[in-house]
């Protein structure tokens, strides 16, 4: 009589040494693609608003700040009439539709506010955005 | 219980009404007191942060850390500026030179005279001599083919005097001398003939030739001096290069402190400003004909735009944040200013070179051509009549394209390949007289403000620019003629720059006081300029800070979708000048009230963005521009 020879030995695989790898791949990636956000904001009280409509936050945005003495920065860094005008006419040239968001103290020059706006314009970047303080966005 | 549950079912969103009431009062305060308090935190933080103790290793490292960083980029920007700088050397040599030259033509020219009368007479009896030569029993005494060969020398000699009058060219009036000389010799060697039969007559001639070159001989000697002189200062010019402390600075970058890196900085954008100062003088002095001095007293000076940073020269390795913070602040305003210097010496260079076509002083390609459109407006200031469009676009398109400051497309190509010569230029004539009558009721009601032009725009009539960049005042002493004396504004356009201006007077406070304006000037002392942005709510342009006899500078950009010709109508008060992308198309001088239609042009339009500089020039009272445009076919309908 022929005996059956059935492998009662299951062949499994284990999960342990994969979830091991995909864990390691994971922090791999994560650590490869983390970029260090710049800071771009500088300090100022942005003007209140109650009617503003609320944007995501969009970290390719180019921050133009201005001081409350009527001061210019440029993602961040202070930048002369003669920078700004440069960096956004090179910025035009080359990425006309990138969102631009005006960072202007409450107190500063509205003829500063007019200036930078008047330069997007001429240079043919409509995608401006202005930073408003929302008390009622805020509370919640 | 229901009664209960109703009571509660009405008391509860009452009581928090209640509260939102009480909140929204509170609202403002509180918030108020947060950012109060938040601010107050900040502040205690930053000021532990600044005493809190650096080991000094640490100190070491991070302030090391910082000014390495740095130094490469400081080191990037000086190595542009220093190439800016001998550029911008090499450019005011050529034109020092240039005047010098011119100078030294006139001189000679007067040197020269007494010389060029002398070889006159001397060439005549040269002809006696020729017809002595083929005389059958006279001729015998003079040598074979001599009288021949003394007509080439005469021939030769009268052609080089020829280029020289065209213009003084050193290697020309050596060519000269030594002509001349050449002539004294050869007709010098000529043996009077011991013959009775010689005619008393003929012997004077020649006596009298040969006393004529001997004076022209002696005469030599004096332009040959001048040019010794000419060539000792050009000699002594030309060796001007980088002063060695400089650029030793510059070549060893590596193990010199920031301190020492601002400090060459701080040289170089002096020996820059000596250097623009220099050209500017040269320009106006061959402009008007002086030389450099008179012309250098002229001019204001250009200004320095940087300054001392004395927490640089800290010689301790900070001990503290704070001290740390402080010196991290003074390395980044050092590479900020050598950053704006490298800019400002850029822009610079290009302004100078735009200038060269800007005005007519300089020997550039399209040299001619602004010369022609300087003509035109001249003449247009003088002799137009009211209404009339002065057309100079064909001259502005014929000198955009040989600078090479258009390319946009066919049109532009198709003027490139004209061979403009100067004569042609001058001639270069308008199409067609053409007269514009403005309504301006119906001008003033309907024009709107715009800088940007597309064929495709809704828009379509006179627009009005509106948005300007501003400067000024500088005193004119009144003279609203006074052009020729450049300002600051019309060889950079530095938005950031300060200049000095016109003093500020006991007056000027009190009509300040009275508007209740505080413009932080100090008596009696000159103010300090930089540019204002402004935009008019109307087609006038009043310019800010406006006193009487002062000089104002307007400036703003323009595009154009593509290229084209554009009607434009200017108004002053009082005179002005303007320049588009560098070619002066309008002047007009003295006084003059405002009027809408006071001055009409065609001019030309590259494609892209154009630049507009206006110079205005105030008399007694009221200062104001307006600058108005519209595409010719357009017009037509008005």
């Amino acid at each position: 009589m022929r005996l059956s020879q059935a492998n009662n030995n299951k062949i499994e695989v284990s999960m342990a040494p994969m979830i091991d790898a995909v864990f390691l791949l994971l922090i791999f990636f994560l650590v490869a693609t983390m970029m260090k956000k710049e800071d771009k904001d500088i300090e100022i009280t942005p003007p209140e608003s109650i009617s503003a409509i609320k944007k995501p936050a969009d970290d390719k945005a180019v921050v133009v700040g201005i001081s409350q003495t009527g001061e210019f920065f440029y993602e961040g860094r202070p930048a002369s009439v003669n920078l700004l005008h440069q960096e956004l006419r090179d910025l035009s040239a080359s990425e006309p539709d990138r969102q631009i968001r005006l960072d202007a103290d409450a107190q500063a020059p509205f003829n500063s506010v007019v200036q930078v706006m008047d330069i997007c314009q001429f240079r043919g970047l409509q995608n401006v955005v202005i930073r408003t303080y929302d008390e009622k966005y805020n509370r919640k | 219980m229901v009664f209960g549950g109703l009571a509660m079912i009405y008391l509860i969103p009452s009581l928090r009404y209640n509260q939102l009431e009480f909140s929204r009062e509170e609202a403002e305060t509180r918030t108020q007191e947060v950012r109060e308090r938040a601010e107050a935190i900040r502040e205690q933080q930053k000021k532990e942060r600044a005493e809190r103790q650096l080991s000094e290793a640490h100190a070491r490292e991070l302030t090391e850390e910082i000014e390495k960083k740095e130094r490469q980029e400081i080191t990037r920007q000086l190595q542009n500026v220093r190439e800016v700088y001998e550029k911008l050397e090499a450019e005011r040599l050529q034109k020092l030179e240039h005047v010098e030259n011119r100078s030294l033509a006139e001189r000679l020219n007067k040197q020269l005279e007494p010389l060029r009368r002398d070889m006159e007479r001397t060439l005549e009896k040269i002809d006696d001599l020729e017809w002595l030569e083929a005389d059958k029993d006279l001729g015998k005494q003079v040598p074979e083919g001599f009288a021949e060969s003394l007509q080439k020398d005469r021939k030769k000699f009268e052609e080089l005097l020829e280029q020289l009058d065209e213009g003084y060219n050193k290697d020309t009036l050596d060519e000269v001398m030594d002509a001349a000389k050449s002539l004294v010799e050869k007709t010098s060697a000529v043996e009077l003939p011991q013959n009775k039969a010689f005619d008393a007559r003929r012997r004077q001639i020649l006596w009298a030739a040969r006393d004529s070159l001997n004076k022209a001989n002696e005469l030599i000697d004096a332009p040959d001096q001048i040019t010794a002189e000419q060539n000792a200062k050009t000699n002594e010019n030309a060796q001007a290069t980088l002063p060695e402390p400089i650029a030793e600075t510059l070549e060893q970058t590596d193990n010199k402190s920031i301190a020492e890196l601002h400090d060459a900085a701080q040289q170089l954008e002096q020996l820059i400003n000596e250097s623009i100062d220099g050209s500017r003088a040269a320009e106006l002095a061959m402009r008007q004909g002086t030389d450099i001095e008179s012309a250098r007293t002229k001019l204001i000076p250009s200004e320095s735009q940087m300054s001392d940073i004395p927490a640089l020269r800290a010689p301790d390795t900070p001990t503290t944040l704070g001290e740390l913070d402080q010196r991290k602040e003074a390395v980044n305003e050092a590479a900020r200013q050598v950053s704006q210097l490298n800019q400002r010496a850029n822009q610079m260079a290009q302004q100078l070179n735009s200038n060269q076509s800007r005005d007519s002083a300089t020997m550039s390609p399209s040299t001619s051509l602004n010369q022609a459109l300087q003509n035109r407006l001249h003449k247009a200031s003088s002799e137009s009549q009211p209404g009339e469009v002065q057309d100079v676009s064909a001259l502005m398109r014929m000198a955009m394209s040989q600078s090479g400051s258009d390319s946009s497309g066919p049109e532009g190509q198709e003027y490139r390949n004209i061979e403009g010569s100067p004569e042609s230029a001058n001639d270069f004539s308008p199409d067609s007289k053409q007269v514009v009558n403005l309504d301006g009721i119906n001008i003033t009601a309907n024009a709107l403000p715009g800088r940007r032009f597309s064929a495709s725009s809704s828009r379509q009539g006179w627009l009005y620019l509106d948005t300007w960049y501003v400067i000024g005042p500088w005193d004119n002493d009144g003279d609203l003629r006074s052009f020729d004396i450049p300002l600051p504004p019309e060889s950079e356009i530095n938005f950031d720059g300060a200049y000095t201006g016109k003093v500020y007077t006991p007056q000027h406070a009190r009509q300040d006081s009275e508007q209740g304006i505080i413009r932080g000037y100090t008596l009696n002392e000159p103010r300090t300029l930089r540019w204002n942005f402004i935009q008019s709510d109307s087609i006038r342009t009043m310019v800010p800070d406006e006193v009487s006899n002062a000089t104002y500078y307007l400036h703003t950009d323009i595009y154009f979708e593509e290229a084209r010709d554009m009607l434009i109508a200017i108004g002053s008060d009082d005179s002005a000048k303007v320049w588009i992308n560098g070619f002066p198309v309008w002047q007009d001088s003295g006084q003059s009230r405002w009027a809408l239609g006071e001055h009409f042009n065609k001019v030309y339009f590259k494609q892209g963005y154009n630049s507009i500089l206006v110079r205005l020039e105030n008399g007694p009272q009221r200062c104001e521009l307006s600058f108005l445009i519209c595409p010719p076919e357009i017009n037509k309908a008005y």
